[in-house]
């Protein structure tokens, strides 16, 4: 796609990027005498501490201190949303490698050394390692919800079909490790360089853990190196230590978790069971679906609640049902606790009912694309299952273009011709809807501040609570600032993300960074336009009648104008306030997620995709050949960051899908922990033709510039390539039967759907 | 060999200038070194275990001018001795961009950023590398960067960077190497490239038997080779070794020599010279190409060594299936300079274990003929979770002779089926004499999943493994009998 707009703006940081120039929290200038923290663990699984004997880790080479969970003087619980997630562990270890004291010494190699000659031993328990054990036990981290839904209309459904799916979790794999930096200031009080998606938590638990208020605790975020979710809580125990050695030492402490430990320590996205019941009529209209998703949350609660809950409220996808009765399992098992991770929960919803939707088409011999089509929301019938009503009808649109741009009808023909011929290659395609509800589900979270600072030679800088993890919020919030106060993008400075700038800040996450600190940054720069305008009316003399237009550097008002920093100057000295905080909140969304019943969403982004993949049934290996992409971002604030964020989303959804298998051991060690033995795709498993253009259709909901979030959707457009491998070895059967395809579809269990199709093909 | 007193500091040269490295830095890695030492914080840590490519480097050797990139997590500061280290701060700058990096920003390739000076590095390496620029194709962009891991992105821009930047450098009248900073020519390069007392560094077989003459112990005096492997113990583990033996510069270790019907690889000869000799017209042989253009990645090729492969004796090692399949022998020679041959297919023992004595090290290894005609198919499959970059579940070398319809001769080798790589004899034996029919086929892919045990762990179930290993055999076979089955296309 073109990406010839003024508004395709360079990321802010992109020559800094390149030239190595950027700092993330480990190329900050560490003061002298800084100490590094290393956290010891035992490799079994659960149970009580029986010993904990530190004395060859004390006494161990640049060791200055050592702390466990006595050491800690305020709280010791750092649970984001529910309590159960000690900082060390308080008696008890409930996974494998969960930390259970943590050391500081004077080089990150002798820490990590040191904690190695602990002996801690357990009075193991069982452990539970499978959400079906959580579910026979009935052990769930929060209690179980269910949503039931019926419109009461007549329906007789004339084909149901049942399945199962098992879809893995996923690793961050953000490439900067989990790090933050704390450093003691006067009268106790801490500054925390942390890479973290939520300064505001940052400060709330380190000062809950020092026994401090918040106000003492001061927290900076300039950039991380990725987030994806995986630093919104999981940020918090590592600056927390850092601090707490801060505290204690006196010293400038640093953490920066290796990648074996942020793999081993750190939660992941969850991995979810789906089974399900799907009914349709003789036209293979919905009539019924019954969906149950059991989330495997690990030890705590954490972000579970509301993760179960999207990957719930994505169980539909974009398709209408008039009945339906979705359940969500939050299950405990002895593994680290599972967190937040772009999509939060919503691609495991959505991967479940898009498998169900392809064995309904195979069930009814009706065409996928086409079963899809007639089920999607539409006028009369656009009720939700929790009860929100879809207003915005695009994908119908969408997916027609989509399929005709990308000559999908065409190439299945000729994907099947090939088929027909080739023996042990086979080409499978598909075309998968998105459709994801855009909002914190957490109404609360739902607000944003900002601060805009105008300094007296006119210079601007913008601060808000939003945080830059390389999804370029701070771009499209400078380009915000530029577009309303009508000023170039070099007049305007993006600080880092600090909390005594802009307090109270929700997490970057949800897709909302735009959405909420955009509005929150353009309410800064309205009312500084309002000060400015009756500065310029009231002292100026200028036309109470006219407009004043902000353009190009220059304020003017009919005939008369001044530039940008004259007025700012003679506005300063009439004693104008230059510094102003904006805020937003969303308005129109409630939920009752007892009953399931709400409007949670402030609108929905939509896309879709198409690929085509080739695979070799005789090993299972297999190319994705090409993927055509339609995505909706309402009207684009920069359209080179949001391509970057679909192309981004689909390669890191593909992986999830395909290359990234996230494996314990029976024992409940985590076995696929490391970079060596967990992949991640790399630049030859993005397609050779890669389409991706954007759906253009303003928001019809008011947000900032009528643009739509775009972090989270296009992470599930990947599901396309996933029914596409399955549809490939389907072939592999002669379309006799559609084999079962668990996620990550790797080349080894493509290798068996094939011959799972082979088998039952042969039998028929 | 000179060695430098431990207890003095010594120098590398890091872009234009010189840098001290503490005394007993043995230890160090090259990306600690820059990162703590010279504070250019510009190369990243992403993982420490060479995986990632965060921190890649570019190594440029003073004397030859010979260039390569490498993983500075696993490279040991002082194996950069006698070299320049060209580093991201060393390539441009925000005032003056090197292409690759306008390229990046204009094309906007990076978006968290912390890849993309790897990204970079790996890129401007490239440029440097043949194919020349003109003649590079998208594969060969997405073989520059099959090591460097972005999460971001999805690398589709980064591969746009790639071309726009090449085609820059093409066309503009500065050839790729002179875009790297200078350094003063007026330096003793020679002296610079000395080992230290600790970080021994010998130049000949010799001193090599010299110093394992101290009776060194392998667990805490190592010999080291490309550090692809054993330098996770220092990254990984935190292990500190007393001290270590570097063998690269031992140029008889080194060496590629042909004559009429055989090749002698000296141990340290990198898997990047053996892709270049293996894909030279007059020496190309495409089974080993096959598998070698999938090992590891560019940074990990170009310091990985045939001999450290061995060594290391792991059963997924990619080197011993294809060297069992050619009938490979080994010289080991041990501290008194005396030297033993051994058939690769005798070397490995038991898991991670070989034949190699304490005292001995691999000089050498020798293949006979591997040319192939019309009687002969050289066959050598890798599966794996992920094409580029990744170990492998099962590895598969075959080399099958037809006589008339049926087989005259065949050594089949597998890596990932067993606790080490093996020779499969006794499967060799009941094909020979055989014709190549369906039925034939089929029974010595029975035979072969019959008698396997392989294991399941993170990269393959037991299962899996065991049809991937009758999946690959049937594969030659056919191809062997003439009616190869068709394979996924690799972009070439
Ligand atoms: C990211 C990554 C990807 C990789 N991909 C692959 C892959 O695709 N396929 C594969 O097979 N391997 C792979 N490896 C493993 C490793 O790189 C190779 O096995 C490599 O060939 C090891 O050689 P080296 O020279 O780096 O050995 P080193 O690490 O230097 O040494 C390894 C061992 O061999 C000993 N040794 C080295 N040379 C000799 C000698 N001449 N005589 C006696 N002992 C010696 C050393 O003492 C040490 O014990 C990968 C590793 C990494 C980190
Ligand atoms: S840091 Fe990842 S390869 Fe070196
Ligand atoms: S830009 Fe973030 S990892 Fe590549």
């Amino acid at each position: 796609m073109s990406l010839q707009t003024s508004r395709a703006q360079p990321h802010e940081s992109a020559l800094g990027h390149v030239t190595g120039d950027a700092r993330y929290i480990d190329d900050i200038p560490a003061p002298a005498n800084t100490l590094h923290v290393a956290v010891g663990s035992t490799d079994s699984i659960c149970g009580q501490i029986s010993r904990c004997d530190l004395a060859a880790v004390r006494t161990a080479p640049g060791v200055i201190d050592v702390v466990t969970a006595e050491d800690v003087p305020g709280k010791l619980d750092i649970g984001a949303v529910y309590p159960g997630d000690p900082l060390l562990a308080d008696g008890r270890v409930e996974y494998a490698r969960q930390p259970v004291f943590a050391v500081a010494a004077t080089s990150l190699r002798l820490a990590q050394q040191a904690v190695k000659l602990a002996n801690i031993d357990l009075i193991e328990e069982r452990a539970q390692l499978s959400s079906a054990a959580a579910i026979d036990a009935g052990d769930f981290v929060l209690p179980t919800r269910t949503w039931r839904h019926d419109e009461g209309i007549e329906t007789e459904a004339t084909t149901s079909i049942d399945g199962t799916l098992t879809i893995r979790g996923q690793e961050h794999f953000y490439l900067e490790g989990q790090a933050a930096l704390a450093i003691v200031e006067e009268h106790g009080a801490l500054r925390v360089h942390s890479s973290t998606q939520h300064p505001d938590d940052i400060q709330h638990q380190v000062a809950d853990v020092l026994g401090l208020s918040m106000h003492n605790v001061r927290v900076v975020t300039r950039r991380m190196g990725g987030g994806f979710g995986g630093k919104e809580t999981q940020a918090a125990p590592v600056a927390c230590l850092a601090a707490l050695f801060a505290q204690r030492t006196g010293h400038p402490v640093k953490y920066r978790m290796p990648r074996h430990d942020d793999m081993v320590m750190t939660g992941k996205r969850h991995d979810f069971d789906a089974s399900y019941r799907v009914s349709c009529d003789e036209d293979g209209l919905l009539t019924n679906v019954e969906m149950e998703l059991a989330g495997k949350c690990g030890f705590s609660p954490d972000l579970s609640e509301g993760i179960v809950d999207r990957a719930m409220f994505h169980a539909m996808n974009g398709y209408y049902t008039p009945k339906a009765e979705i359940t969500g399992y939050r299950c405990r098992t002895n593994t680290v606790s599972h967190t937040a991770f772009r999509g939060f929960g919503g691609p495991q919803g959505m991967i479940a009912i898009e498998a169900a939707m392809d064995e309904l088409a195979f069930a009814t011999g009706i065409d996928p694309l086409t079963l899809r089509l007639r089920n999607l929301y539409a006028p009369g019938r656009d009720t939700t299952p929790y009860g929100q009503k879809v207003e915005q009808h695009m994908l119908a649109d969408l997916m027609s273009q989509l399929a005709k741009n990308c000559r999908y009808t065409e190439r299945q023909a000729e994907a099947r011709a090939f088929n027909t011929e080739s023996t042990n290659l086979k080409k499978g395609l598909a075309l998968t809807p998105v459709q994801f509800g855009i909002s914190f589900t957490a109404t609360h979270l739902n607000q944003a501040g900002a601060l805009l600072n105008v300094f007296r030679d006119g210079s601007v800088e913008i601060n808000h609570a939003g945080t830059e993890m390389g999804q370029g919020l701070f771009t499209k919030v400078a380009q915000v600032v530029s577009r309303s106060l009508g000023l170039p993008l070099t007049k305007i400075v993006l600080g880092a993300t600090q909390t005594d700038k802009v307090p109270n800040g929700s997490p970057t996450a949800a897709s909302s960074g735009s959405d909420l600190n955009g509005m929150a940054a353009l309410d800064a720069c309205n009312q500084l336009k309002s000060r400015l305008v009756s500065f310029a009316r009231n002292d100026l003399g200028w036309s109470k009648d006219q407009e004043l237009v902000f353009a190009n550097g220059i304020v003017s008002c009919g005939t008369q104008s001044l530039p940008f920093d004259e007025l700012i100057k003679a506005a300063y000295l009439a004693r104008v306030q230059l510094s102003v905080a904006g805020f937003y909140k969303t308005p129109d969304i409630h939920f009752d997620k007892e009953a399931g019943k709400g409007s949670p969403f402030f609108y929905y982004a939509n896309g879709a995709a198409a690929s085509e993949v080739m695979i070799d049934t005789m090993t299972g290996e297999y190319r994705l050949l090409r993927t055509d992409i339609l995505h909706d971002v309402g009207e684009s604030l920069n359209p080179a960051v949001d391509l970057g964020q679909i192309e981004g989303g689909f390669i890191q959804g593909l992986g999830w899908l395909t290359t990234e298998e996230l494996l314990w051991d029976d024992a409940g060690r985590l076995i696929s922990n490391s970079p060596a033995n967990y992949k991640i795709p790399t630049a030859d498993n993005c397609p050779e033709q890669f389409n991706v253009d954007f759906f253009n259709a303003p928001n019809p909901r008011p947000t900032i510039y009528r643009s739509k979030a775009v972090g989270e959707p296009p992470l599930m457009l990947a599901i396309s390539a996933w029914c596409a491998l399955r549809d490939a070895a389907c072939a592999a059967g002669n379309y006799k039967s559609l084999p079962g395809l668990s996620a990550p579809a790797t080349p080894e269990q493509v290798y068996w759907a094939a011959q799972q199709a082979m088998t039952q093909g042969e039998q028929r | 060999m000179t060695h430098a007193s431990d207890t003095r500091p010594t120098t590398l040269w890091v872009n234009s200038g010189q840098q001290t490295l503490p005394a007993h830095s043995h230890n160090t890695s090259l990306l600690l070194f820059l990162r703590e030492h010279c504070l250019s914080t510009g190369t990243k840590e992403g993982c420490g275990s060479g995986d990632c490519g965060a921190c890649t480097v570019i190594l440029r050797d003073l004397k030859t001018g010979n260039t390569q990139s490498v993983n500075s997590c696993i490279t040991p500061a002082l194996a950069a001795r006698g070299q320049q280290v060209v580093t991201i701060e060393g390539v441009g700058s925000i005032d003056a961009p090197h292409p690759v990096q306008s390229a990046m920003v204009s094309e906007h390739g990076s978006q968290c950023g912390f890849c993309t000076p790897g990204f970079v590095m790996s890129m401007v390496a490239e440029q440097l590398s043949a194919p020349t620029l003109a003649e590079r194709t998208r594969a060969d962009d997405v073989r520059a960067i099959s090591g460097n891991l972005c999460r971001c992105t999805g690398y589709r821009p980064i591969l746009t960077a790639a071309r726009q930047a090449n085609e820059v450098v093409a066309t503009s009248n500065r050839p790729p190497e002179q875009w790297l900073p200078n350094i003063d020519a007026a330096v003793d390069r020679d002296e610079s490239a000395d080992g230290t007392a600790s970080y021994c560094m010998p130049t000949t077989e010799q001193e090599l038997q010299a110093l394992l003459k101290r009776s060194l112990n392998a667990n805490t005096n190592p010999l080291i080779a490309g550090t692809t492997d054993l330098w996770l113990q220092v990254s990984q583990n935190y292990v500190d070794f007393e001290s270590v033996v570097d063998i690269t510069r031992i140029e008889s270790l080194r060496a590629i020599d042909t004559t009429r019907d055989a090749l002698t690889i000296g141990a340290c000869a990198t898997h990047g010279e053996l892709l270049s000799f293996f894909t030279t017209s007059g020496s190309d042989c495409p089974a080993i190409a096959e598998i070698l253009l999938r090992f590891g990645s560019p940074q990990i090729r170009n310091r990985g060594t045939i001999g450290g492969n061995l060594a290391g004796g792991s059963p997924i090692a990619d080197w011993p299936p294809l060297l069992m399949a050619l009938d490979a022998h080994l010289t080991l020679t041990n501290s008194s300079g005396m030297s033993r041959q051994i058939r690769v297919a005798d070397f490995f023992k038991d898991y991670r274990r070989t034949e190699l004595r304490t005292d001995e090290y691999i000089a050498r290894i020798h293949l006979p003929s591997i040319d192939e005609d019309a009687y002969r198919t050289l066959r050598a499959y890798k599966i794996s979770k992920r094409e580029e970059d990744d170990i492998s579940s099962v590895m598969a070398a075959f080399d099958v002779r037809m006589q008339g319809e049926a087989v005259s001769h065949c050594r089949i080798a597998y890596g990932g089926i067993a606790a080490t790589p093996i020779r499969l004899e006794s499967l060799e034996q009941s094909l020979l004499g055989r014709a190549l029919t369906n039925a034939n086929i089929e029974s010595a892919c029975e035979q072969l999943r019959s008698t396997i045990k392989p294991l399941t762990d993170v990269r393959a179930s037991a299962d899996y493994r065991r049809a991937m290993s009758a999946s690959l055999l049937k594969r030659a076979l056919l191809d062997a009998r003439g009616t190869p089955v068709a394979r996924l296309d690799h972009p070439t």
